[in-house]
């Protein structure tokens, strides 16, 4: 297998050996919820480095770039791999370029044994500050992080060992993640920290780059099994790919992608600023939903059916959507953006 | 210096040593020029035919033209980046749109490469000052988007060709000196295979112009009669019957920085079209305190962002050396749609003013917003249609069966 130039955000030659690698251990519609297939995936992970990609040099990682982060994340979505990857590879090394006191716990990436959920606000409970919200991956990972805007810019988090608080788990709407409400976190478990605005603003950069190429990798997915579909499926004597509405529908499922990728390779690029990264999630989220759908449409009774993988690629693009309030909130905000610019020039 | 044209030696930050100085350069000349000559011309007048081929004509004796064209054609031979500035300032400055398109973004690049030494020498100058006006003679009334369908004949008698049929759609045919025509001269294996450029001097017997009115309220496009109009052999651009080939190669020559200046325009139009909302109520409420309207304008504008990377994209793609096929059509169908979009959500900024015609003196900006949300109708038509360019993508990008 070779890789375009065209189609990595890094190095085509590192990003091939994770492809290959992440094809190999390809999960299984049956496996989503297997426990085995999960600690598979975990030790994949693991031992082919990539925990170790955004971790400095200094603390024994690669010290690779957000590009390659890009990439890997992008066929962690194209291959629907288990596991907190974004969160433990891409956002904790972030939180730790910006907090000294969260860096030892690096070592315990590269160890395989701390790996990072990140906690959705689902409205409060009784249990302590926490209990109520909605955590993906928790019991695949060591410690929680909550992390929220300040309204000014910055961010407050709280860090929680996993072994430290309650929680039940709750049928995912995404097969492939399991996912759990917290239930009650004893006071002092969690440790609480502070960012600043341009701290805030790399951290929510490197998240929203990871979760866009996640969302890039479910649509190319989701894309390459309609064309095959509608290469394969007879129907009036003719494969469906000859019809007209099928072949338009797809055409703007692929500009929806080529946007994608655009904006997150901007993103990724030297000097590039965080509102590159909140375009690349807005737009990769949006060519995931219309990928997805397409794809789910095109298929007929097929994508319909839960032994179909195409509902996990809708499924897990859903469940990125809603991540840190939603893509909705981030498209307000980058269109205040634009109005408040084209006000403020006419001053 | 224009090698045909001595005159033509153009301003001196044709020749800055590197691309900044270059954008500086330019920025301050039109700061200077543009001004100069739009002083006293309201919105509609700016927009107007007239004023528009005045401002090219200026830009041409001035020695801005001919920039991607090769020295030995008479041109700058200027780097593809410098000439994206080029359309770039341009567009920022407000400058109108070219009237005379064809024949600097087709009709020259195609002498260029297929004319012979005479034809070369007979037109490019010409169009270099821009004192002949082209049109470009392909769509049929059986002929649009299946343009290969043409009808056309160009029969040969002796040292002519004899040609009979008609065109339809032909921008500025009523002031063109000559047309790029595109002809039937035999019958091949496939409609493609008997199809030839004729270069055809307008001003010839048999000739008729007829003006169509578009919905815009103008007459900028016309249908034009062929009734045994005699051309010489020497009118054949290329070999005879390799036409469609020609055509081709044609549409190609502008497409790594045809959209540079269109969605430069297109980001200065939002943002007009933002202050434009930011004065205006509606049932006695600022207009811009409408979540929705707010969320439209917002949107507009981060589709103008990711149109500002693929532009930027199919350019750094052009200097690489690398073709864009799929690029364009995506560019083109993303481009002309936001800019509907724009115009749609203008009118509905208008309020009640788009009750007014395009015509109307005393609308906002006399009528431009009206007129342009007209005009972008035709955008998704002209060019390749929508329809067609999706069939492009999913064809030759997806591979999907024809």
């Amino acid at each position: 297998m070779t890789i375009a130039s065209h189609l990595s955000f890094s190095d085509p030659e590192l990003h091939r050996g994770v492809a290959e690698a992440m094809a190999a251990a390809a999960l299984t519609p049956a496996g989503a919820a297997d426990p085995a297939e999960i600690a598979r995936h975990q030790a994949l992970a693991q031992d082919l480095g990539w925990l170790a990609a955004r971790i400095p040099e200094a603390e024994g990682g690669l010290e690779l770039g957000l590009d390659f982060a890009a990439d890997l994340c992008l066929e962690v979505g194209r291959h629907l791999i288990t596991g907190p990857l974004r969160e433990t590879l891409v956002l904790l090394p972030a939180l730790a370029a910006e907090l000294p006191e969260l860096r030892p716990l690096l070592a315990g990436v590269l160890a395989g044994e701390i790996r990072l959920a990140l906690a959705e606000p689902a409205g409060a409970g009784a249990g302590g500050e926490g209990a109520g919200d909605l955590v993906p991956w928790l019991r695949q990972a060591s410690h929680v992080l909550w992390l929220e805007d300040d309204g000014a810019g910055g961010m407050q988090g709280r860090l929680c060992p996993v072994a430290a608080l309650q929680a039940a788990d709750l049928q995912s709407l995404d097969p492939t993640a399991g996912l759990c409400r917290v239930t009650a976190v004893p006071p002092g478990a969690a440790v609480g920290f502070v960012l600043a605005a341009e701290a805030a603003a790399r951290v929510r950069a490197a998240l929203d780059i990871a979760t866009a190429a996640e969302h890039l990798g479910l649509a190319e997915a989701a894309l390459a099994r309609s064309l095959a579909h509608l290469g394969e499926r007879r129907q009036f004597g003719v494969a469906i790919g000859s019809f007209q509405a099928l072949k338009h529908r797809l055409a703007d499922v692929q500009i929806a992608q080529s946007a994608a990728r655009l904006a997150i390779a901007a993103a990724v690029a030297p000097g590039a600023l965080p509102q590159a990264a909140a375009l690349a999630r807005i737009l990769a989220a949006d060519a995931a939903a219309t990928a997805t759908a397409s794809g789910l449409q095109l298929l007929g009774g097929l994508g319909f059916s839960w032994e179909n993988d195409m509902h996990l690629y809708l499924k897990r693009a859903r469940r990125l959507a809603c991540g840190q309030g939603g893509v909705e909130i981030r498209r307000q905000a980058a269109g205040e953006a634009v109005i408040a610019a084209a006000l403020a020039e006419a001053d | 210096m224009n090698a045909a044209c001595p005159t033509l030696h153009g301003p001196d930050f044709l020749r800055a040593p590197h691309d900044a100085a270059f954008r500086a350069g330019l920025r301050d000349w039109l700061a200077r020029e543009l001004p100069r000559l739009a002083a006293g011309r309201g919105p509609a007048e700016r927009q107007s035919g007239d004023f528009r081929l005045a401002w090219e004509t200026h830009i041409c004796r001035a020695g801005l033209s001919g920039l991607g064209w090769p020295l030995e054609a008479g041109g700058h031979a200027l780097s593809l980046a410098r000439q994206a500035i080029f359309h770039e300032e341009t567009a920022r400055a407000g400058a109108p749109l070219a009237v005379n398109l064809i024949a600097h973004g087709i009709v020259a690049p195609t002498l260029i490469a297929f004319g012979t030494e005479a034809q070369k020498a007979r037109f490019l100058p010409r169009i270099l000052d821009n004192s002949e006006i082209w049109c470009q003679g392909y769509s049929e009334p059986g002929a649009g988007s299946d343009l290969a369908g043409l009808a056309l004949k160009a029969v040969r008698d002796g040292e002519d060709y004899i040609l009979n049929g008609q065109k339809i759609w032909t921008s500025f045919a009523h002031l063109s000196q000559y047309c790029l025509l595109l002809a039937r001269t035999g019958q091949g294996s496939s409609p493609r295979h008997g199809i030839s450029v004729l270069l055809v001097d307008m001003a010839l017997p048999g000739i008729t112009v007829r003006p169509i009115r578009q919905i815009t309220g103008e007459a900028d496009f016309n249908e034009i009669f062929f009734d045994d109009v005699r051309v010489p052999v020497s009118a054949l651009l290329g070999a005879e019957n390799d036409g469609w080939r020609l055509a081709m190669a044609a549409a190609n020559y502008e497409r790594s920085t045809y959209f540079v200046p269109r969605v430069v325009r297109l980001q200065i139009e939002l943002d007009r079209l933002i202050r434009l909302a930011s004065g205006r109520t509606r049932a006695g409420r600022p207009l811009l305190e409408d979540p929705q309207i707010r969320r439209r304008l917002g949107d507009l504008g981060l589709a103008a962002q990711a149109l500002r990377l693929f532009a930027d994209h199919i350019l750094a793609q052009a200097e690489h050396g690398t073709a864009s096929g799929t690029e364009s059509s995506a560019i083109k169908l993303m481009w002309s749609e936001t800019h509907q979009q724009l115009f749609d959500l203008a009118m509905e900024i208008q309020g009640t003013d788009a009750l007014l015609g395009p015509q109307e003196p005393s609308a906002p900006e006399e009528g431009a917003w009206t007129r342009d949300y007209l005009w972008t109708r035709a955008e998704t038509i002209l060019a390749g249609t929508s329809e067609i360019h999706r069939n492009i993508i999913a064809e030759r990008g997806l591979g999907l069966p024809r």
